[in-house]
């Protein structure tokens, strides 16, 4: 947008607004749901499983339960007396609440204990004795449908082998063709690890129950609190938890990033345990349960293959995927696909045909997929096509660059259908490209790099021109549990002109009770300054599905805008009245109605909110406020252009970030200073994993990199200084042609970086690596080494 | 985790004695850190109780030894021993191949190929310190070893058939950061 509609007073769309909930994370005064302190609270702590794999014994609470401190122990058994011990995940899967019989994960919880003091619930931990006997061990998934593979899931009637879902897209014969008369084709095995997004605030809920009226509150750290009661409701209506009577209330959320979407039975755990102690009852996970039992991203095994024209035409792609669930399909996929938008592989060129398959499997690691700030596998499809893409260019010799520009869609294809069926909403990817590349001086860095060749000085250049999918979504294609992903907006104008507002959306860090008012100050003309904005609490929101995927702009903003349009109805119809003057010989501008060529002849909106209160005209309602629940007609494709720079000391393997230079294209801005800082913060959660981050397991399943010792998050010393720019091609279906942004950096940066490194080890022979580029990884291949 | 180990050391002592010695698991558990031995299982197996100290973790391992071989003619025997943390924690593997050596001057030589395998707290947090913390524990029982075949040291002899002191934490921590350091300082010198 090339300028603001509203003054910076109004601080509509397209001003720096300052965020509205700044001061109070600033000084510390969120409040967060470790925060919550309720009359007679007690603890809770979890026992949880040293194995992967075991039988369970027996669980001797004896010793735990003479401690002084401690109130109940809670095991599979007194669970399974209410029924429930088991729980559906969002993949129509199921896993345990706490087990009976056996533990499918290292760190999988076994028991729980409920005592008066924090301290204590932790000295019960330690006195509850749990007899094991160890089970064989599924950890590789490429051994997982081995006929002598244990079977990890033989609770599952007719489950028998770790294979959970076969899933496929697109024309196999069709693109088998292609490769068939391909002049070029490359395959190439890639990686994604298992990683976990490691919030500031771990997981945790207060969970109070009143026996007398049947009411349950819950304080949850949740990115989706409607859906958490409905869910809460379905699965435990028969114990007596009745929709109307179960509140869940999301504070201030210290991130997200997908991490605070799925139900961990800790959630379940300290709920049961209210209900049928009658007192409330906090948990809070630490750092280590978090990290090693809560849900996880990625772990996607690939294998690609690109077939491509001597000219370097892509034309063809197929992608063949292991990925590993672990011991059950939890992940906080909200799409009718197991695989999620996985399909958007052929990112942002024009492919003649593609054709990808995905079969799940079991084995013996914790629940979950697809939580790290990415919206449904975008971010393994981004990687597979941007490497695969590079690969061709240096099989072919050719620029980077030159292979990117020449197979783009060309802005005036779209909307374009993509050869899996998905509908891109617009983009101008040369654009985008050609603004990173002068802006970043490439042609400089070219003839650097090739000096520092010469001088044996290893420096690198990547590219990545990622398309992302986000804003699910379409009710057709997306549900939680069959409820559609719409989201909402009710908006009050009170009759002194202020507003309140509230979303079914909840931020977690976003900023969006200042991104939302703006909407609506862009809509109405009401300062921004004169509008509150809450979310979180069911008892007083609109129903919505929440924040993840960046989808709160596409759909609560959308539905922000409908909402303000539909206020503006009527204002229209009380502002005829007060003017005494036709509706349609009004005329809106920011802020008021005027009627056509007398333009002093005007009722500001604050005129017309009190007006609605105290002079309505008859045969109208009073009041002035609206609700709008928005179903998206398409998802939003935000792009983007980034430009690493790396340099590697060859003695040491260590990669530096010299320069990173994101163009990012967003649609239509609300609040740059905002996105700017998403950007930011996205940059750094894809330097993460790129450099950093992996949760590995060792043969026997324990977890290696289940503490802040191995699990390296990137500080600031580690992350560079982060140059942005954007272009704006606004979305043709959104209401304020916005796209969406939360994720596109995330999802768009690990390939800049690998593509990067790979071209600073080209002339090694160096033709892909796998992430994290550790300095001994990227040591052992300059050094031609295999990773041990 | 998986922990191998393979040590060869010398004792001032006749083959006989060391073989006698160390296929009686009761002895040789006296020489083992933090080794408590219980009862004889029968079937040439044996109930131990292991404590052991890595950094923050106190782990307590209840142990079933079982002599799997004895070929007193090649002085060759095969141990293999499972053990489960009392607290539920974890457990260990482990198995073992002890060879002797008659030096033909009164001393015998001991080469021992032992394979641990590791599962829970142990695992995840010792993964960094267990092998250094193995060299400790090894130190630890062929000085012991050694103590009691080769001399008639009053306190070795009148010390009871058990070592109940849990292996020291920070004796071990300590051990463990040299033995860190010392690979690094090597490593530095290779240069």
């Amino acid at each position: 947008m090339s300028q603001c509609k509203t003054s910076p007073e109004v601080g509509g769309m397209g001003h720096s607004v300052k965020r509205k909930e700044d001061p109070r994370f600033i000084r510390g005064q969120g409040k967060y749901v470790d925060d919550v302190v309720r009359p007679g609270m007690v603890y809770m702590d979890i026992v949880r499983s040293p194995y992967a794999h075991a039988k369970i014994k027996s669980i001797n609470t004896e010793k735990a339960l003479a401690h002084p401190g401690v109130a109940a122990v809670i095991t599979g058994e007194t669970l399974k007396e209410y029924n429930l011990h088991m729980m559906p995940t969002l993949m129509s899967d199921t896993q345990m609440v706490l087990p009976i019989d056996k533990v499918c994960y290292q760190a999988q919880e076994v028991a729980a204990v409920v005592a008066t003091d924090r301290y204590s619930a932790a000295d019960g931990v330690e006195l509850v004795e749990v007899e094991y006997e160890p089970l064989p061990v599924v950890v590789d998934p490429h051994k997982a449908t081995d006929p002598d593979a244990p079977i990890i899931r033989d609770d599952k009637e007719g489950q028998d082998s770790n294979h959970i879902f076969h899933w496929e897209a697109g024309d196999k014969s069709g693109t088998d063709e292609i490769f068939q008369n391909a002049d070029v084709t490359i395959k190439k095995d890639i990686y994604l690890p298992r990683i976990h997004v490691a919030s500031i605030e771990t997981c945790g809920c207060v969970s109070e129950f009143d026996s007398v009226t049947g009411q349950l509150t819950v304080w949850m750290t949740t990115q989706a609190p409607h859906a958490i009661r409905t869910v809460l409701a379905l699965v435990a209506g028969h114990v007596g938890l009745q929709e109307d009577k179960i509140r869940i209330i999301a504070p201030d959320i210290g991130g997200g990033f997908g991490g605070k979407v799925p139900v961990y039975p800790g959630y379940v755990i300290a709920i049961a345990a209210s209900v049928v102690t009658g007192l409330p009852i906090k948990w809070i996970e630490d750092r280590r349960e978090n990290l090693q039992a809560d849900s996880f991203a990625r772990d996607y095994h690939m294998t690609c293959e690109i077939a491509a024209d001597k000219d370097g035409t892509l034309n063809g792609l197929r992608i063949k995927t292991l990925a590993d669930h672990g011991y059950a399909d939890a992940a906080a996929n909200p799409s009718k696909w197991p695989a999620g938008m996985f399909s958007i592989c052929t990112g942002s060129y024009n492919f003649k045909n593609a054709f990808v398959e995905v079969d799940g499997v079991y084995t013996n690691k914790p629940p979950g997929g697809i939580a790290y700030r990415c919206s449904f596998r975008v971010t393994e499809a981004v990687h597979a096509i941007e490497r695969m893409v590079d690969m061709v260019a240096d099989e072919l010799g050719m620029d980077a660059a030159e292979i990117r520009m020449n197979n783009f869609i060309p802005k005036d294809a779209f909307p374009y259908k993509s050869p899996m069926g998905w509908e891109y909403d617009s983009g101008d990817y040369h654009a985008a490209l050609k603004l990173a590349m002068d802006k970043i001086g490439y042609d400089k860095l070219l003839k650097e790099q090739a000096e520092k060749r010469e001088k044996g000085e290893l420096m690198g250049i990547g590219i990545s021109s990622f398309t992302e999918v986000v804003g699910a979504g379409p009710s057709k294609d997306f549900d939680i549990l069959g409820i559609k992903m719409f989201d909402s907006s009710e908006i009050r104008i009170h009759p002194t002109g202020k507003v309140m507002a509230r979303f079914g959306t909840k931020s977690q860090g976003q900023g969006h009770e200042t991104t939302y008012a703006q909407i609506i100050a862009e809509e109405l003309g009401i300062p921004h300054t004169d509008i509150s904005v809450e979310e979180g609490d069911t008892d007083t929101a609109p129903y919505g599905l929440g924040t993840y995927a960046s989808r709160s702009t596409p759909t609560a903003g959308a539905a922000a805008a409908m909402a303000c349009r539909k206020i503006k109805d009527k204002a229209q119809k009380i502002a005829a009245h007060l003017l005494e003057a036709a509706e349609e010989d009004l005329e809106w501008e920011v802020g008021k109605f005027s009627v056509k060529g007398v333009p002093d002849k005007s009722v500001t909106i604050q005129d017309i909110a009190f007006a609605a209160y105290t002079n309505h005209p008859q045969g109208l309602e009073a009041g002035l406020e609206a609700t709008h629940y928005y179903d998206p007609p398409n998802m939003t494709y935000p792009f983007g252009s980034y430009i690493a720079v790396v340099d590697i000391d060859s003695g040491t393997g260590e990669v530096k970030v010299r320069r990173f230079l994101a163009v990012d294209d967003c649609g239509n801005i609300i609040n740059p200073m905002i996105v700017e800082g998403q950007i930011h913060g996205g940059l750094t959660m894809g330097l993460a994993p790129s450099l950093f981050e992996e949760i590995s397991y060792d043969d026997e399943g324990n977890i290696t990199g289940g503490s802040f010792m191995e699990y390296l998050v990137p500080t600031a010393v580690e992350t560079p200084n982060w140059e942005t720019d954007k272009t704006v091609t606004p979305s043709p279906h959104h209401p304020l042609g916005a796209k969406g942004v939360g994720e596109s950096a995330t999802v768009g940066a690990p390939p800049a970086i690998v593509n990067a490194v790979v071209d600073a080890l080209s002339h090694l022979g160096v033709r892909h690596m796998e992430i994290p580029l550790t300095p001994e990884k990227v040591w052992r291949a300059i050094h031609k080494q295999d990773a041990a | 985790m998986k922990v191998k180990i393979s040590k060869t050391f010398s004792i001032s002592a006749p083959i006989s004695d060391v073989w006698e010695f160390m296929t009686d698991i009761k002895s040789v558990s006296s020489c083992i850190p933090g080794a408590q031995y219980n009862e004889s299982l029968g079937d040439n197996k044996h109930s131990v109780m292991l404590n052991l100290k890595v950094g923050p973790i106190k782990s307590s391992y209840r142990s079933e030894i079982a002599i799997k071989s004895l070929d007193e003619s090649n002085y060759t025997l095969k141990i293999e021993g499972r053990g489960t943390d009392t607290k539920g924690r974890g457990g260990a593997n482990m198995e073992m191949v002890g060879r002797l050596i008659d030096k033909n001057d009164g001393s015998t030589e001991v080469n021992g190929d032992s394979t641990v395998t590791i599962q829970g707290m142990l695992a995840q947090f010792g993964s960094r310190m267990i092998e250094d913390v193995s060299n400790q524990i090894f130190v630890q029982f062929t000085e012991s070893l050694c103590a009691k075949l080769e001399g008639t040291r009053e306190d070795v002899n009148n010390s009871s058939q058990e070592s109940n002191n849990t292996l020291s934490g920070t004796a071990v921590a300590g051990a463990a950061i040299k033995g860190m350091a010392g690979r690094i300082m090597g490593a530095l010198k290779k240069k």
